[in-house]
């Protein structure tokens, strides 16, 4: 019974940690795009998007969500394993 | 070390923890229900086409005393309509705008166009639509609840949306404006933002014209104009004359003169010329609503996302900074690839794009792209 405790509580420390980390690796690349929306970078990126003989932001979209969906998955594997792995180990 | 599972097992950890990712992003944005209408319950207009033009306002320029933000980035969004009823039986609608790719700072609703059908004689069924011109500023996307029903006798629309609304009530068949409308607005007192909107009136009609084809309403031409530049500019921080048209049908007529003044205070933002506002929204409803919806979305999870939303679908861009460099004003780049060209591209390079990123994931799957160096379902099936 106390290694289950101790074991729920690694995990959810290593989970939380791990959130806060992403999210936090996110926050700086958002605010970049923040900074950067509005300004030259910005206005390259719509400007290929114009030159694009394709609707960009759709496409892009698309590879956004498909993005989002693979770390999605490689983040359910990890945890998948950290948690087979101290079940193991406990 | 290798640690050896039956694949169906972890196949299925991940497919349930993908399908629980997908149920916890839905519910996160799921929109809150907006009970302070209680009153009314509404048709289902799932099917009610609905076009939204929205625009960026990357800088505003002070003229002539007013604060003039500079449309940029205008766009078209065709938002699909959920409807649902909620615990207190009342069926709403709604949908969520988004901003204008790219638009990181300022941005607006420069017309909503739903479509009023089939008035005639008997029973009939119309959706009533009104437009405005509005900005938010810091929200990333915003859900509306478009209400509407209809009867033989009564007609009532409501247009909302968090931080903003269009509240209108039409009562005895009919559109003859009656005296009471409010409008209630709150500036974040901080940043000078318009942070909230509110606008609600009556009006009723003894009866329809038979030819109406579709009725909407939209701020008049003294509240944007084009400036010597070319660009649309809009006066919204101004003391300015907004007349409201009404337009039914082929008949057009102003209705009334919305006068919107500048000032820091949120109670100044309150039309002096209300008169009975007993019942309709008020400025608490409105924040009540700002708050209570959140801006929470599984895009935190992908650092890549905002670099991608930066990529636009217009035909033009208007751009200012690079230009600036070379002593330039604004300049407008358009497209130089045919307007019919880009309906029949980009749907094959979407499918070229997800045939190719689902044939990766299918590959990976079957073990050819290990990222773990543990296990491949391959070796097991």
């Amino acid at each position: 019974m106390g290694e289950s405790a101790v074991y729920a509580i690694k995990v959810a420390i290593t989970v939380a940690a791990t959130m806060a980390f992403v999210l936090a690796i996110a926050t700086l690349f958002n605010l970049v795009v923040v900074f950067s929306g509005n300004t030259a970078l910005g206005e390259i990126i719509a400007l290929i998007s114009v030159y694009l003989p394709f609707n960009a932001g759709q496409l892009f979209a698309l590879v956004s969500a498909a993005t989002t969906a693979i770390l999605a998955f490689l983040i359910a594997q990890k945890v998948y394993d950290l948690i087979t792995y101290s079940q193991k180990a406990a | 070390m290798h640690i050896i599972r039956k694949p169906q097992f972890k196949v299925s950890c991940y497919i349930l923890a993908l399908v629980f990712s997908c149920l916890l992003s839905i519910s996160l944005l799921a929109p809150e229900s907006y009970a302070a209408q209680a009153d009314y319950t509404f048709d289902d207009l799932t099917n009610v086409p609905v076009n939204v033009y929205t625009f960026c306002a990357t800088s505003y320029q002070y003229v002539d005393g007013v604060h003039r933000y500079i449309p940029d980035l205008q766009t078209t969004e065709t938002p699909v309509i959920t409807s649902s009823v909620g615990d207190d039986g009342v069926r709403r609608n709604y949908f969520t705008i988004h901003p204008p790719t790219g638009c990181s700072g300022p941005w607006g609703i420069s017309e909503i166009y739903p479509t009023l059908w089939s008035i005639g004689s008997g029973d009939y069924t119309s959706y009533m639509a009104l437009t405005s011109s509005s900005f938010f500023h810091g929200a990333t996307n915003l859900t509306s609840n478009l209400i509407g029903y209809v009867n033989n006798t009564t007609y009532d629309v409501m247009l909302h949306t968090g931080g903003w609304s269009w509240y209108s009530l039409a009562r005895d068949n009919g559109f003859d404006l009656d005296t009471r409308y409010a409008f209630t607005d709150y500036i974040d007192e901080d940043s000078g933002y318009l942070v909230t909107e509110t606008i609600s009136f009556n009006f009723s009609q003894d009866g329809l014209p038979d030819d109406v084809g579709a009725i909407y309403g939209s701020f008049g031409s003294t509240c944007k104009y084009i400036d010597e530049g070319g660009i649309w500019r809009m006066g919204y921080f101004g003391s300015e004359s907004c007349p409201l048209n009404l337009f039914t049908g082929h008949h057009v007529s102003e209705l009334f003169t919305l006068t919107l003044g500048y000032s820091d205070s949120a109670d100044d933002f309150i039309i002096e010329d209300t008169d009975d506002v007993s019942g309709l929204p008020t400025l608490d409803d409105a924040l009540e609503v700002n708050t209570s919806l959140g801006n929470i979305s599984l895009s935190i999870l992908n650092p890549i996302s905002g670099w991608l939303s930066l990529f636009t679908d217009s035909q033009c861009v208007t751009l200012s900074v690079l230009p600036g460099w070379f002593g330039l004003g604004s300049t407008q780049v358009c497209s130089p690839w045919y307007n019919n060209i880009r309906p029949v591209l980009t749907p094959i390079f979407n499918f070229a794009g997800t045939m190719l990123i689902f044939g990766f994931c299918v590959s990976w799957l079957r073990g050819r792209h290990g990222f773990d160096n543990t296990v491949h379902l391959e070796s097991h099936l």
